[in-house]
């Protein structure tokens, strides 16, 4: 029975949130309930109303009105401050699933009048606040981390604000509804397979791992393989660099579903994750060989994030209907 | 968008952590407290303004802050401070002496947000004790105060960034609130009138203190030795019909019939019912009274009385016998003729009663009396001769008596001859009662003056008066006033005023007009109204003004539920009447683009375009041409004109927005046609 009413105030609450890339709040799915101030300042109320009427001092009786007034006021405003903001989502960089990435979440004042003290957030105990500008936009980044690969749907959001008295918070949920695409966790093969170590199979084998031509260092990004880090750099806090490597300079490399035998799916995507990124930070030329799918020699950025979709999406049933149009990054 | 971002947000953690806007709120706190610093004992106000003052500067520099063991220190010390100070914690002034040390107390303890948000709602509760020592206007506009600067620490607290929080000018932030105010106002009003108010109190607190008054329940003249003339309000009054003259005006509180010697109190008088009798041929006038507080149990009436008010009950001497005492202001209505006496004889143990002297004292006056007497063929001619005596003989009206404190009646009729209305009518009852005559003193006000700028009349503490009533055979109890008897050059030249006005000599009283007044005496007639207006529609809206009210609106019989449903009802809709105007006002609109709105709606109602909010002026102009229709032309250099307006020119000039306006008001739309 309670399930079941849960499950009803769920679709009915969910029938309420607006889902869309432009949030614009509407009355229909803000809430809005005392918050602990606000309960106090109701028991302040009622005793002033108490004393007033044991009193008979109209005076009281006013000002305790009065207060009464301002409370009911203040529903309006509060609701007010939260409404005609648009929240949307600047677009995110690469992310990958399991890691932790921050969306960064724009507000922009559509009332040519300042809003003060929106959080938003994925929990409500949980907000970034910032002011928005009469006529400016503010951005809140919030963390979060992407629970598997392919078209993903953000959680919800949550919108609130307890401005201006804090006695009562106005809150609503939002979900922006272009999913954006999660790339697999990466995960480095380990070296008994034929490609291990960052693939140069495709060599005569004789060369262990060019990693005494040191190249050049670039900036990590993520998903690359933390032992190409080159943490002495992060020590000295010059930030997070990888060191490049000359080895893999006019190479072609292939990297094939069937490398890693005996080995689920997930696991194949993650490995094959790891070695495209590996090559890309290389510039190497490489090609990726999927079961149904195979995407030819190339090094580069257009390339690596064709391999990177196919990886992401691979197995996932719908996935060519939704990616058409979509743009990542 | 990024170059207009102002940062990434900030944590809720990090906002909780926030240091508090401390100006904003010690401001809020010692705004509720300032009104209570003028009644409650100076102590207490300084040990607050120094624990403001000390939190205020902790905030700034943090190593003035105050260690845990001195505020605990300082607030036992106020709590017995308190305790010396009053010897308990109970009662009013102790009790609200206790609520603002540890209310002032409270800063030192306020660090935290939640902290904040108590001192600041039981500010909002302080406010209340602000109101049990004083109702007058001021104090309640003074009270909005406190109340904006309440909400402006709420707002500075819930604001993120220090910046923003400890800045603020007062005039900003009422401009801010007024917003607040605007909209709480009526619902404040409604909910004051259909509130529905109790008969009496729930419980009453002991230990409340008292006032002075003009008149107490006896009399002793020869205490006093300057006699204050307080300006204070003591009643207003409002003739229904014509007012009589100020000289006739006696307004009667209580009457005095024992005297031992020293003072004359008031004896044992049972009740009789509204005299009935109104067949002489005398008016009658209606009035109504408001009675500011005596901590009597007498209600004022005009003398005499004919219909008592529904509050009191008429006693044998005419007095009004109020059902309980006067703690508060009281209205009541009541009805009387000037001429009326009744004839009703006096009984033995009355007759007694009335000329009932001390055994002893003031021996002199007693064989004066009964000499001249003698001198007379009735109790009449003797009254009359008395008062003869004092206008002709050397008898002086002052404010500074000389202190009588042995047989009075002798210092002041043969020795002094100096005194008030207080030793007059003692001493004529004295002399009437030596020669047997039934005589009493009535203690009440004299005279009144009337609000020129209203209609109703002001009685003051000033004229508080002492008059006699002598007992006639065939007559009754007849009314004789000796202060009036006094001859004017001997009343004191700073009182001649004052006194002239009681003087029934002086029939023809030059009333005050109203452009002879100074600009003072205006001020204050001015204010005497606003009071009594202040006090009619605020003060004392209670159970009974509140059933009238409803009464008038013709809802009588109104049950508080009903008036509880009527005031939800009402609130509700202004709650909603106002959101609804809130959330329909969407950005503040730029004229030219309310004047094209217009002319599109138009169209739109004119089939011309299907009308969209969402319409640009390009598309509005692709739709125009799509239909290809000539007439459509002039409409298409409308929207023309439009755009080059609002998005070709940066600042289009005041006239050449008016000159848009008006096009648009008189721009032609044709009307559908079927062919079309």
């Amino acid at each position: 029975m309670l399930q079941i009413l849960k499950q009803k105030s769920r679709r009915w609450f969910g029938a309420r949130m607006p889902v869309a890339d432009n949030i614009h709040l509407s009355q229909r799915s803000t809430y809005i309930w005392p918050t602990a101030a606000g309960y106090l300042a109701m028991i302040v109320t009622l005793l002033m109303m108490i004393g007033a009427t044991n009193y008979q001092n109209n005076l009281a009786f006013l000002l305790t009105f009065l207060l009464v007034g301002i409370g009911l006021v203040s529903i309006i405003f509060t609701f007010k401050n939260l409404q005609g903001i648009c929240f949307s989502l600047q677009p995110v960089a690469e992310v990958f699933c399991g890691q932790l990435f921050s969306v960064k979440v724009n507000l922009v004042s559509e009332t040519g009048k300042p809003h003060f003290s929106i959080g938003v957030g994925f929990r409500k105990a949980d907000c970034m606040l910032c002011d928005v500008e009469a006529n400016g936009a503010a951005s809140i980044c919030l963390p979060i981390k992407a629970d598997k690969r392919g078209y993903w749907n953000m959680p919800r959001f949550i919108a609130t604000s307890q401005f201006p008295f804090g006695w009562l918070r106005t809150w609503a949920w939002f979900r922006f509804e272009t999913p954006i695409l999660v790339y697999p966790t990466p995960k480095q093969p380990p070296s008994t397979f034929k490609h291990a170590d960052s693939g140069q199979a495709d060599e005569d084998g004789s060369k262990a791992k060019g990693s005494d031509d040191l190249y050049g260092l670039k900036p990590y990004q993520p998903g690359e393989s933390l032992s190409r880090v080159d943490w002495k750099a992060f020590s000295r806090e010059r930030g997070l660099f990888v060191r490049e490597f000359a080895g893999y300079q006019s190479q072609q490399l292939h990297f094939d579903w069937n490398d890693f035998p005996d080995c689920g799916i997930e696991t194949r995507i993650s490995y094959l994750t790891s070695l495209v990124l590996g090559a890309a930070s290389q510039n190497a030329s490489y090609s990726l060989g999927l079961p149904e799918q195979s995407i030819g020699q190339g090094d580069d950025d257009v390339h690596r994030r064709r391999c990177l979709r196919a990886l992401a999406l691979y197995g996932l049933a719908g996935h060519e209907n939704s990616a058409s149009g979509f743009s990542n990054g | 968008m990024d170059d207009l971002s102002t940062d990434n947000g900030l944590s809720q953690r990090a906002f909780a952590s926030q240091p508090l806007p401390m100006v904003a709120v010690v401001l809020a706190q010692q705004s509720v407290l300032l009104p209570l610093y003028f009644f409650i004992p100076l102590w207490i106000s300084v040990l607050n303004t120094l624990c403001a003052i000390s939190v205020v500067a902790a905030s700034r520099f943090r190593q003035l802050q105050m260690k845990r063991w001195l505020k605990l220190l300082i607030t036992l010390s106020a709590i017995a401070g308190v305790l010396v100070t009053f010897h308990r914690f109970a009662g009013r002034d102790a009790g609200v002496a206790l609520i603002a040390v540890m209310y002032g107390l409270k800063i030192l303890e306020t660090t935290r947000i939640r902290d904040a948000n108590l001192l600041l709602s039981l500010g909002f509760f302080i406010l209340l004790a602000g109101f049990l020592f004083t109702q007058k206007p001021w104090i309640a506009f003074y009270q909005l105060l406190p109340i904006v600067l309440i909400l402006n620490a709420l707002v500075a607290i819930n604001r993120i960034g220090l910046g923003n929080r400890n800045s603020f000018s007062i005039s900003t932030i009422f401009k801010d609130f007024s917003r607040y105010l605007i909209l709480a106002l009526p619902i404040m009003l409604i909910l004051f009138v259909f509130f529905p108010r109790l008969g009496g109190p729930i419980w009453r607190m002991p230990g409340t203190t008292s006032a002075s008054s003009g008149i107490s329940d006896s009399m002793s003249p020869g205490a006093i030795s300057d006699l204050q003339l307080f300006d204070k309000v003591a009643m207003r009054v409002k003739f229904t019909g014509e007012a009589p003259n100020t000289n006739q005006m006696y307004w009667r509180a209580i009457v005095l019939d024992e005297f031992d010697g020293l003072n004359w109190t008031r004896g044992g008088v049972g009740p009789i019912d509204d005299p009935a009798d109104l067949s002489q041929d005398s008016p009658v006038y209606d009035y109504a009274v408001t009675l500011e507080r005596t901590q009597l149990r007498f209600l004022v009436t005009l003398d005499r009385p004919v219909k008592t008010p529904r509050q009191g009950q008429l006693l044998q001497d005419f007095v009004t016998y109020s059902s309980f005492r006067i703690l508060d202001r009281t209205r009541y209505s009541a009805s009387s003729s000037l001429t009326h006496s009744l004839d009703t004889p006096l009984t033995t143990q009355q007759r007694l009663t009335y000329t009932r002297l001390p055994k002893s004292g003031n021996r002199r006056s007693r064989s004066w009396a009964e000499d001249r007497r003698q001198l007379f063929n009735s109790d009449l001619d003797y009254i009359q001769d008395l008062l003869l005596y004092i206008n002709r003989q050397e008898y002086f009206y002052t404010l500074q008596p000389p202190i009588m404190d042995e047989d009075i009646v002798d210092s002041f009729w043969l020795d002094y001859q100096r005194g008030f209305c207080e030793h007059y009518a003692g001493a004529l009852v004295f002399l009437a009662r030596a020669a047997g005559i039934p005589a009493r003193v009535v203690v009440g006000y004299q005279g009144a003056e009337k609000n020129p700028l209203s209609d109703y009349w002001i009685v003051r503490y000033a004229d508080a008066h002492a008059w006699t009533e002598i007992w006639i055979e065939g007559r009754g109890w007849m009314r004789v006033d000796p202060t009036s008897a006094i001859a004017t050059h001997r009343v004191e030249a700073s009182l001649l005023d004052e006194y002239r006005q009681r003087d029934s000599l002086f029939d023809e009283f030059d009333f005050v007009q109203l452009d002879n007044l100074g600009w003072g005496k205006q001020v204050e007639y001015w204010m005497d109204q606003f009071n009594d207006r202040w006090n009619d529609w605020v003060l004392d809206y209670n159970n009974q003004s509140q059933r009238n009210l409803f009464e008038n609106w013709g809802l009588k019989g109104i049950s508080s539920y009903q008036m509880v449903v009527v005031m939800l009802l009402l609130t509700a809709v202004i709650v909603l009447f106002s959101s609804v105007r809130w959330f329909h006002q969407r950005k503040s609109q730029d004229p030219l683009a309310a004047a094209f709105e217009r002319v599109l709606k138009k169209m739109g109602k004119r089939a011309i375009i299907k009308y969209d909010s969402s319409l640009g002026p390009q598309q509005v102009k692709q739709l125009l041409s799509r239909n290809g229709l000539i007439k459509n032309r002039a409409l298409i250099a409308y929207v023309d004109e439009y755009i080059r307006l609002r998005y070709r020119q940066l600042d289009p000039s005041p006239s050449h927005i008016r000159r848009f306006i008006r096009h648009s008001r008189r721009l032609h739309i044709p009307r559908p046609t079927r062919s079309a």
